[in-house]
């Protein structure tokens, strides 16, 4: 599988292990986001009625990831990823890992 | 009719089905996993944690497929992973448990027990639960890993919800 190769500062913002304490804090920051809570859930209920069985969801993710390493670093249907702006924890950053097939 | 069949699709039934019959005790972890609870997330990786008893047996049903281990078991248990790859790159953990940065144990056997068997076409696929997947994003504590986490947790409210 072609591998979409994500430039190194936003690689690095993505995995780079976090201390303890600000791991917390995201996750508590993004807990009390009910904007993105909801757009979570509501984005997870679309993926699971639309898409009812495991290989229908493994087809569309293999499917976008495809389009994605198609189009360059930048993933379909998705803002572009803001390398000098560092990403918001939890559902922002969340929407930006996923994407809603038209 | 195969030519009806992308090549992909009938790779990945033959991957689960080799795990499902393998004999193997292995769940399949990470972003994978997600999606098979129902989560809309990209990744190009398939993660697998087996029980450390089970190399050879997962090794051994992944040889047909062309995928082989870069390390031998016993190495690989030294080390707590490996890799099998080919066209694919499984990433494996090899641990009875392994422990939270905040001192949280999560063993292999009570994730298993727990475990929910997915249907995949004419074969399963075993994964943690998304309690058990949120555990699991707490070893690394990376970025990534509190969005995933946020979305398990939208799961499960979902489906709590009629």
């Amino acid at each position: 599988m072609k591998r979409q190769q994500l430039p190194a500062e936003v690689e690095a913002l993505w995995e780079r292990p976090l201390p303890a304490d600000e791991f917390e804090r995201r996750l508590q920051e993004s807990r009390a986001d009910v904007e993105s809570l909801a757009e979570s859930e509501e984005l997870i209920r679309w993926f699971s009625r639309r898409y009812p069985t495991a290989r229908e969801r493994m087809a569309y993710v293999r499917r976008k990831y495809a389009e994605w390493t198609r189009a360059g670093s930048r993933p379909p249907a998705q803002p572009r990823v803001e390398v000098t702006e560092e990403p918001r924890a939890g559902a922002s950053a969340a929407r930006a890992a996923t994407s809603r097939s038209s | 009719m195969l030519t009806d069949v992308e090549p992909h699709e009938l790779t990945e039934d033959a991957f689960f089905e080799a795990l499902a019959k393998s004999g193997a005790r292995v769940l399949l972890i990470g972003r994978r996993a997600m999606v098979l609870h129902g989560i809309p997330v990209l990744t190009a990786d398939y993660d697998l944690w087996v029980h450390i008893d089970d190399i050879e047996l997962l090794n051994a049903a992944m040889e047909p497929l062309d995928h082989h281990a870069n390390h031998e078991p016993a190495t690989a248990r030294a080390r707590g992973r490996y890799v099998l790859e080919n066209d694919e790159h499984v990433d494996v953990l090899v641990a009875r448990a392994a422990t939270t940065k905040q001192g949280q144990r999560i063993s292999f056997d009570d994730v298993w027990a727990r475990r929910e068997r997915v249907s995949f076409g004419a074969t399963h696929v075993n994964v943690p639960t998304p309690e058990d997947l949120i555990l699991t994003k707490t070893w690394a504590m990376r970025p990534k890993d509190v969005a995933d986490i946020g979305l398990l947790e939208a799961l499960i409210r979902s489906r709590k919800k009629p």
